[in-house]
């Protein structure tokens, strides 16, 4: 384990790990409670002090140079006893090999709609798909 | 001041430090290292008052929990430890899945 961070709210410890995980553990019942892929080896990691309701936000720095930040999300009956939590990106700077699409050559690809394209495009994919409905019977 | 001083370093890590933190209330620093320890400071007093020892490995990081009474550790053995601060004690052990 590399880093450690207790919740706001005192019910929960978040480590970061090389293995490229979040881990979640109560502090209550002593429980692993989730454990979260983030793709990238994890050399810091921060979670945000105060945070009126909401589960707050926890920051990991990356092997690669990233920082990522993550939405902690309440389950509902959320508790001391039952802290069970859910975690969606809500910003990086990298998203990790995992996420990105670099070299990939899109040049003439049909059957994308725009918003496909345009994630793509974001993350490094090459080359102008063929915009419209996809072929019937493929290429 | 100069002999407080010198009594932190000789009582001290005895290896790099790589982690510290401070107490909500700022009256109290713990710090982890390459010694495997974690060690407890009173920051008024300037002197060592606990080492906690149990990790096998490498100490990389300490934080105290939001209300000061709790110490999360994690180290290279792929465990995160709880201690105690007002007993002075280990808490529990979180056991890693995978590598450190």
């Amino acid at each position: 384990m590399t880093r450690v961070a207790f919740a706001p709210d005192g019910f929960l410890l978040a480590s970061g790990s090389r293995d490229k995980t979040i881990r979640f553990w109560s502090l209550s019942s002593r429980e692993h409670v989730l454990a979260v892929d983030t793709q990238a080896e994890i050399y810091a990691l921060a979670w945000t002090r105060s945070t009126p309701a909401a589960g707050g936000l926890i920051a990991i720095g990356t092997g690669g140079g990233g920082v990522q930040l993550l939405q902690v999300i309440h389950k509902p009956g959320y508790s001391r006893e039952i802290p069970v939590v859910g975690l969606s990106w809500f910003w990086a700077t990298d998203y990790g090999s995992h996420f990105n699409a670099f070299g990939a050559r899109i040049e003439g690809v049909t059957g994308l709609s725009p918003i496909h394209i345009e994630l793509l495009k974001q993350r490094g994919a090459i080359g102008e798909p063929v915009v419209g409905p996809s072929p019937r019977n493929g290429r | 001041m100069e002999t407080s001083t010198q009594i932190l370093a000789l009582e001290g890590h005895t290896n790099r430090v790589h982690s510290i933190d401070f107490a909500p209330d700022g009256q109290l620093l713990v710090s982890g290292g390459a010694d495997k320890t974690v060690r407890l400071w009173s920051v008024p007093r300037r002197e060592a008052l606990y080492t906690y020892q149990g990790h096998t490995s490498w100490v990389r990081h300490v934080a105290f929990s939001p209300v000061g009474e709790t110490v999360a550790s994690a180290s290279n053995d792929t465990t995160v430890c709880l201690w105690s601060v007002p007993d002075r004690k280990s808490l529990h052990i979180f056991e890693g899945i995978l590598t450190g």
